[in-house]
């Protein structure tokens, strides 16, 4: 029957909107995120060559890991909704490959800095890298939500 | 076949929060009460028929006003294939037609 048809076609389209949200509707990224970003990451390198004791390494690690979690239940609690990074819209793979792609360039990076220029100039570079490269992460997956929005109207 | 259908999850209000699930590790009660358009409890009802049919479990629920305002829901390993079999059994049904 014809409405039977509309009836499927409209469960589809429901289903891809309400798939989608989660990617799409989410609240402004604040702008401390990606100096803490930064810091965050420069506080983990600092402590990589910080030429202390293991464990006191170790336990640093812990707590930086920690804040991470504390952040992941903030921003859950804030957003609503956590988007998977596998099957979520299709306009958001070339955001998530560039994350990727980004991190790991930075992770060279860093390192090529530590080993020409030492372990300062890591921080100083993992700092603004990862700020600046979580702004631009921000921007495209900015642009991949808005994308989404146009195709399922 | 449109008896392949999950008539569970079949009906428009779970239908989407299945879906909104299916994307998320976790999704509040506050967030699928906006995305969905309906009141507190009438998500509560269609929240707790999925949860007795094994679809949906509760991720975090905070003590305080009862479940409604923090509760976190979380799609169970049973969603998910329940829901993948009733999204391909939606696109089959269209592409018949």
């Amino acid at each position: 029957m014809e409405s039977d048809a509309f009836d499927l076609a409209e469960a589809q389209r429901t289903a891809e909107r309400a798939e989608a949200a989660p990617s799409v509707d989410y609240s402004p990224t604040p702008r401390w995120y990606f100096p803490a970003f930064g810091a965050w990451v420069a506080a983990y390198v600092a402590l990589l060559g910080a030429g202390v004791h293991p464990a006191i390494v170790v336990v640093g690690m812990v707590l930086l890991a920690m804040l991470v979690g504390a952040y992941l239940g903030w921003y859950q609690s804030r957003a609503g909704a956590m988007p998977r990074l596998l099957g979520g819209p299709r306009e958001f793979r070339h955001a998530y490959l560039w994350y990727f792609l980004g991190l790991a360039a930075l992770t060279g990076l860093v390192a090529l800095v530590w080993l020409l220029a030492g372990h300062l100039a890591a921080v100083v570079t993992a700092f603004a890298g990862t700020t600046v490269g979580s702004y631009g992460y921000e921007r495209a997956y900015a642009t991949a939500a808005r994308r989404t929005r146009e195709r399922l109207g | 076949m449109i008896e392949d259908l999950d008539p569970v999850i079949h009906a428009p209000k779970r239908l989407a929060a299945m879906a909104m699930l299916s994307a998320a590790s976790g999704v509040t009660f506050p967030f699928l009460e906006e995305q969905l358009g309906v009141s507190d409890s009438d998500l509560s009802k269609q929240m707790a028929t999925l949860e007795k049919a094994g679809y949906v479990a509760v991720a975090v629920a905070k003590a305080g006003r009862g479940r409604g305002a923090t509760t976190t829901y979380k799609i169970t390993r049973a969603g998910r294939s329940a829901y993948a079999r009733h999204r391909a059994a939606l696109a089959a049904l269209l592409a018949e037609r």
